[in-house]
């Protein structure tokens, strides 16, 4: 999906977009899943 | 500041919150607006293949109402025997809470100066000819006002201000449920963080169309 374009992605958020308990990993947060579906 | 580049995709992501990024252990609330305002000046512009999309998730920090003792976590910031006394101060009205805020609470960005922040970061981001999202800041759960009374009637305040702002992308989180949170009914568990994530994909897809 979007091959032919570049796509930068800025978040400036609360913390509440990060995770607060320990056992989420950062990449469960919603920026980095976005990037995710957006790569896939 | 945590920056990841992959593939095709750059994700930046600034949290003022958060000890993920070095700050003093004081400051527990830093402006998002001077970051903002600092960091945009490396932000990529339209142009070519390039699209660079800001994602604004802010408010609930600014909205959150707090009783007037809130004034004085400050007394931690004394050298030496500031956490003790705060310890001894401020602490035991923590359970109070609420009974304070009912006494006399206050915000920490009033409505006006909180538009006025919202729409120059707006501002900025179009005039590098970028897109700007904002996601709506979710309601709590009707039991936190037992402890914050009054926050879901100002967060709602909040969300109406950023509504005003037609220059923008809003992404509702009308569909957040009671479960969603976590326990301090502020964080996502991983079905929010995955549910959120699919409408911001439905949002960049519309700007990437254009």
């Amino acid at each position: 999906m979007n091959q032919d374009k570049v796509v930068h992605l800025y978040f400036y958020t609360d913390s509440v977009a990060l995770p607060r308990i320990e056992e989420q990993a950062l990449e469960q947060t919603w920026p980095f899943l976005l990037k995710d579906r957006l790569e896939s | 500041m945590a920056f990841l580049a992959q593939g095709q995709t750059g994700v930046l992501v600034r949290s003022t919150c958060l000890p993920l990024f070095a700050r003093p252990r004081w400051r527990d609330y830093c402006g998002i607006r001077s970051i903002f305002l600092r960091d945009i000046g490396y932000f990529r512009g339209q142009g070519g293949t390039t699209v660079s999309i800001v994602v604004f998730n802010t408010g609930v920090v600014d909205a959150a109402p707090q009783p007037f003792t809130f004034v004085l976590r400050s007394l931690a910031k004394i050298p030496l025997f500031g956490p003790r006394l705060s310890d001894y101060v401020q602490k035991p009205l923590i359970p109070h809470r609420a009974l304070l805020s009912r006494i006399w609470s206050y915000r920490r960005t009033l409505p006006s100066r909180f538009r006025y922040i919202f729409n120059h970061m707006v501002r900025q981001v179009k005039r590098l000819e970028m897109h700007a999202i904002s996601i709506d800041t979710p309601l709590t759960p009707l039991a936190m006002e037992a402890r914050s009374p009054g926050l879901r009637e100002s967060i709602s305040e909040y969300n109406d201000i950023k509504h005003e702002n037609s220059d923008v992308t809003h992404v509702a989180m009308d569909w957040v449920l009671d479960e969603h949170y976590v326990e301090d009914g502020h964080h996502f568990k991983p079905e929010g963080h995955r549910l959120l994530a699919d409408r911001l994909l439905l949002a960049v897809h519309g700007h990437l169309k254009q």
